[in-house]
């Protein structure tokens, strides 16, 4: 499909563009990197790429370019995606993509706090995941592993200047639209941390807010605070041992993360997996939709100060949770996709339980809709909050419900479905303005669609076989490990060695409770991952935080976070 | 018993006031004059004048002392540092009057242990709400009219003062 | 002397009742909490391994309080910091000297008013003490020396200015209705019928009123949905942020008091205080010896089946746990059973033959039961609401305020006047 744009693109640049890729079914183009924003800014307005997905860097310290930057474009409208591929070296900036793609901002930041590739011209290039004083760059081949570094001074977002620019910026507001003083002075000016620990920043988030009054009048976040390196020590383990450190992400929806994670290796393998392993990740995945969703928007309705529906919905929450806690042993971490399959089969009973709990479920939701839907204090307090454009959604690399709330019904599980989400019917919610009340609204009707789909699944599951068949991915029966030698060897070799993935890259995907989930990852052939990214719907997410906030008050930046749905351990991996 | 209560409302009233305009930070003495208020409550009080008491405490104490208080606040910010310091030198009042309120107190108690005399009792409907009404209503109407006039003028002057000409409502 | 010592004892039977009903209401609000939100609620505290409903969790939460570390910022205005939340306790005990709680008793020949001080401007008191009430959060706010108690400081000056008016205004058309600034004149007055059938209620005169009363009480009180001043999830815990220890606890107490004043109040001004709708105390007189023996004979029989309720628990639960909690029902099957005698063996002093002495005891005490009984319905309302309710925004707070509550109060007056004037 995107071989059409790649052949126009081609026609158009000529010979700007360097080499032209194919693999797993993904195309990639690689340009030069000083074509790079003309290549973008056509990708963005001729061809209907509105969206940049991520930056991914990798390091080849062999290459005379060791440094490969990827910026993975999607059309939501013509339903494409596109790599687009430059190279790089230590002193050699590329040009900054954040004029052009909103995202482009913290995403360039990672790369370059990671691998020091520069970026020209960008707005504020500092360091995001690692602390301020860290020295090097992780992700980069030559930075060992077990190396600590003792980082301990905070770091102060606003310095004077920025106070007064915006002493002078309040100073502008007129009286009628919400400015109260004849002239700000920056001394007028309080800032406030919110975070990292914080009531409502429900993990270790920090946003300092320059305050006149109550009104935000500039915010800026800083995360990182959790950050474990996921990625380095991904390339540390092989392919099958990462599993384990993917439900560390989205500790609230730990099993759509390992699906997901398998979805990624299965498809760099070139294996696709049984179907009743698929029927099986889609009830996961959906049971974990339903559960981050209502941690949510529980935690959202009791930033607003609505208490009781906590409970309503997290009883629901806490059921679903003991039947996962039946099918793998754990509650959060729950390690239950395998690569090529799934660790266990669903234990007897499952269907039955899982219906009488989506039941309650929606007893426990309608609960919640009657105290909100119709109140006025809550519509006050959320309508028209922390609103975003469709353009500035999609720019700024919104997915899931949070740019379903724009209106935009955009959903991997219908334009690229995978785990056969063709097969099932549902609909895609959406809302109108982008507003917390929207965002909610959207949540709570995808918990009634997740619903249907897993439903249908338990419906129709299908027989057969829970894991392929290829030994080569997934270690074979115990019985034939215990009772024959090549069995033995085989669980011996992929145990020890991991799978041996063929060379190459891809990017898999899916539809995680928050957005696009996605592992990009490269593999050279050994057992172990060459580079893992990891795509998190959040972290795009919630660097448009602060754009939301500003010129309103602290209430409505809690108010918005909450609906955003920012989990630090995907933000910060 | 009533002349107890006057001379410690009195003197507390006193140390209220003499702390008020000793403090160097604006909001300690902005609670010191609350309390001086409170204590003038008190002696309105002694005298029969429950509804001017109980007014007192009202608009004076709980009203305008905390919109002084608010806009203190929001003007200092919360920082003590800078006035810590200050707070230092003049506590003497502090430690003096009290003692000096106390002697004040006894002696003036003492000195008036031979008068019995505290002029005649005043009418139960005295300084009640009823009794004020009709003064301010009837016999001062015009008066009480006029002061809130005297008010209302203020009340512009100082907008027009505190706020940017170029903003005001009518221009 | 006997005044002094008149005074004493109702100031004693006021502040026990108070203190009484700040364990209980915390009870209750955990327990009804908990019912609202589809949970046990605290069930965990026992006494020897029985867990009376949770009722022993009030006691363990003030001695975990007393012996926990007073943990205070470096920074603090020690004197402030140290008075505020004496401050707050104080202000919300002092409301209680002008609510009457009952109509009057005769002890020796003396006819005993059942209020503490029957101020001839009550109703005014009860808003100056209220208007202080501002100063423990603000003091608390400033001297923390933290920016969010600050912030909570702030907040709460701005909304119990705000919500002050409101609450003077819709007390006005009362007291022009009553025409009286005494408390117990307007309760009263309330024991009056319009119609002949219909109780002249402060919520039936003044229906506007009452709702602009407590909804200012509410913000009074500072609890949801106006609870700003703490704004647990925005400004953390706003102005007692930096307090622990028994300090918290004062702040935390303080905040029942306000509750069960501000119930008193709503009760006593707009529900009738102590009087029970068309039954007058000259009627409560003088049926006093059949309200007496019906009371009786309805407490032994409620007792009864409470008593009957617990043994077939008992019997139905008897090895659940197999410790000391399987006797609970049992106990309560026997606190019951034990109730039901008592009331039981009182109908054997024949309370029907009551004596005019006792009919006015009797009365009396009938009435202080309807009081009590109304406070705790809208201390419970108290409840209800906060755990139904999402929180206001500030700016929408000072909307509801002024624009809103306060024409409304001016128009509830200016009708009440006319009304008065011309009908």
């Amino acid at each position: 499909m995107s071989q059409k744009l790649v052949d126009k693109l081609q026609q158009e640049f000529g010979a700007d563009i360097l080499a032209v890729s194919s693999q797993h079914g993904d195309e990639t183009i690689t340009v030069d990197k000083d074509k790079l924003l003309v290549v973008l800014n056509h990708l963005r307005d001729h061809e209907g790429c509105e969206q940049l997905s991520d930056v991914v860097g990798v390091h080849y310290p062999d290459r005379d370019q060791e440094f490969e930057v990827n910026y993975l474009l999607r059309s939501w409208q013509n339903n494409v995606r596109l790599r687009v591929r430059v190279h790089t070296t230590e002193g050699e900036a590329i040009d900054s993509a954040t004029g052009i793609y909103k995202s482009a901002d913290w995403a360039e930041r990672e790369v370059y706090d990671l691998f020091g590739v520069d970026f020209a011209d960008h707005p504020d290039l500092r360091r995001i995941l690692c602390h301020h004083e860290f020295e090097g760059h992780p992700l980069r081949k030559d930075y060992p592993i077990e190396q600590g570094q003792e980082c301990s001074r905070p770091e102060h977002l606003f310095n004077d200047e920025d106070i007064a620019r915006a002493a002078r910026r309040a100073s502008g507001i007129k009286p009628e639209v919400g400015g109260a003083h004849d002239e700000v002075h920056p001394s007028d000016l309080l800032t406030v941390n919110l975070g990292p620990s914080h009531p409502a920043t429900h993990g270790a988030l920090r946003v300092e807010c320059l305050l006149d009054g109550e009104n935000i009048l500039e915010a800026k976040s800083e995360i990182g605070y959790i950050h474990r390196c996921f990625e380095k020590e991904a390339e540390d383990h092989t392919w099958a041992q990462v599993m384990p450190y993917t439900d560390r992400l989205n500790y609230c929806s730990a099993m759509a993360n390992n699906a997901i994670y398998a979805l990624a290796v299965e498809k760099m393998c070139g294996v696709e997996a049984t179907p009743r392993a698929n029927a099986i990740r889609v009830i996961v995945s959906e049971l974990s939709r339903i559960i981050d969703h209502l941690v949510c928007v529980c935690a959202n309705l009791v930033d607003v100060g609505a208490l009781t529906n906590y409970w309503y919905l997290y009883n629901t929450r806490e059921s679903i949770y003991q039947s996962l806690e039946g099918l793998c042993g754990s509650r959060l971490t729950t390690n239950y996709a395998r690569i090529g399959g799934m660790s266990h089969d669903l234990y007897d009973g499952f269907a039955d339980e899982i219906r009488t709990k989506l039941d309650e479920m929606v007893v426990g939701n309608n609960e919640v809709m009657k105290l909100i839907a119709r109140n006025r204090i809550f519509l006050d307090r959320t309508v028209g909050v922390g609103a975003i454009s469709q353009e500035d959604a999609l720019s700024w690399g919104f997915t899931g419900p949070c740019l379903r709330a724009t209106g935009l019904a955009h959903d991997l599980r219908k334009s690229a479905p995978y785990f056969g989400y063709e097969q099932y019917e549902f609909e895609i919610p959406t809302g109108t303005d982008g507003d917390s009340h929207d965002r909610i609204m959207v949540r709570m009707a995808e918990m009634v669609q997740s619903r249907a789909i897993i439903l249908q699944a338990l419906d129709n599951l299908p027989d057969g076989p829970l894991n392929i068949e290829d030994h080569s991915v997934i270690i074979p029966p115990k019985e034939k490990v215990y009772n024959t030698i090549e069995g033995a060897m085989n669980q011996f070799k992929l145990v020890y060695e991991g799978i041996q993935v063929p060379a190459g890259e891809g990017y898999g995907f899916g539809e995680g409770a928050n957005g696009e989930l996605g592992f990009f990852c490269v593999s050279d052939g050994t057992g172990h991952a060459y580079r893992i990214k990891v795509r998190p719907p959040c972290f795009p997410i919630f660097s448009a935080f602060t754009t939301l906030v500003q010129g309103r008050m602290i209430p409505d930046a809690i108010a918005t976070l909450g609906s955003l749905n920012i989990i630090a351990g995907e933000l910060d991996r | 018993m009533e002349g107890f209560l006057f001379w410690f409302c009195g003197s507390l009233m006193l140390l209220g006031s003499l702390m008020t305009v000793t403090q160097r930070s604006a909001v300690v003495s902005a609670v010191w004059l609350i309390f001086a208020f409170i204590c003038a409550a008190g002696i309105f009080a002694l005298l029969n004048a429950s509804f001017l008491a109980v007014m007192q405490v009202l608009v004076y104490a709980g009203a305008i002392m905390v919109l002084f208080l608010f806009v203190i606040m929001m003007l200092q910010g919360p920082e003590l540092e800078g006035e810590r310091k200050l707070l230092k030198l003049p506590m003497w009042p502090a430690v003096a009057v009290p003692p000096m309120a106390i002697a004040v107190m006894i002696v003036g108690y003492l000195q008036n242990k031979g008068l019995t005399q505290w002029g005649p009792d005043a009418p139960e409907s005295f300084g009640g709400p009823n009794h004020v009404a009709e003064l301010l209503l009837g016999k001062y109407l015009l008066a009480f009219e006029l002061i809130s006039i005297v008010l209302l003028v203020a009340l512009i002057g100082a907008l027009a003062i505190g706020k940017d000409e170029r903003k005001l409502p009518w221009k | 002397m006997p005044i002094v010592l008149e005074s004493l004892a109702k100031i004693v039977f006021m502040f026990l009742l108070i203190m009484g009903m700040v364990p209980a209401l915390i009870w209750a609000e955990r327990k009804g909490a908990a019912f609202i939100q589809d949970r046990t609620g605290p069930n965990r505290a026992a006494i020897g391994g029985v867990r009376l409903a949770g009722l022993v969790h009030p006691i363990a939460d003030v001695l975990k309080l007393v012996f926990k570390e007073d943990v205070q910022p470096e920074a603090r205005h020690k004197a402030f910091y140290n008075l505020a939340p004496w401050l707050a306790m104080t202000i919300a005990v002092s409301s209680y000297a002008v609510i009457p709680f009952g109509d009057f008793i005769t002890i020796a020949g003396r006819k005993i008013p059942l209020v503490v001080a029957d101020l001839q401007v009550g109703a005014l008191y009860v808003l100056a003490v209220a208007s202080l009430g501002t100063y423990a959060v603000v003091m608390a706010g400033w001297a923390s020396n933290n920016k969010f108690t600050f912030l909570g400081g702030i907040r709460a000056t701005a909304q119990m200015i705000s919500y002050e008016i409101s609450m003077g205004l819709a007390l006005m058309g009362l007291m022009m209705i009553f025409s009286s600034l005494r408390i117990t004149d307007i309760v009263a007055g309330q024991g009056d019928m319009i119609f002949g059938f219909l109780p002249k209620w402060g919520v039936v005169v003044q229906p506007l009123g009452f709702i602009l009363f407590i909804t200012a009480v509410f913000a009074e009180t500072n609890r949801n949905p106006f609870d700003l001043p703490e704004g647990e999830s925005e400004i953390v815990a706003g102005f007692h942020l930096e307090y622990s220890s028994l300090k918290f606890a004062l702040f935390f107490m303080a905040e029942y008091c306000h509750m069960v004043v501000g119930a008193a109040l709503i009760a006593s001004f707009y529900f009738g205080g102590y009087q029970i709708p068309w039954a007058p105390r000259a009627v409560l007189e003088a049926n006093a010896g059949g309200l007496l023996t019906a009371k009786l004979i309805g407490v032994a029989v409620a007792a009864s089946v409470f008593a009957l309720l617990f043994l077939r628990r008992a019997q139905k639960e008897k090895n659940k746990f197999n410790d000391n909690r399987d006797r609970e029902p049992v106990l309560g099957a026997g606190l019951w059973i034990l109730v039901a005698i008592g009331a039981a063996g009182a109908l054997l002093l024949k309370p029907w033959t009551v004596g005019p002495q006792g009919a006015e005891m009797v009365a009396t005490v009938f009435q202080i039961s309807a009081f009590v009984a109304k406070v705790v319905f809208f201390a419970w309302l108290f409840i209800w609401v906060r755990w139904t309710l999402p929180r206001f925004r500030y700016d929408q707070l000072m909307h509801l305020g002024w624009k809103v509550m306060l024409p409304l109060g001016v128009a509830n007056l200016v009708v009440t006047a006319l009304v008065m004037a011309f009908v």
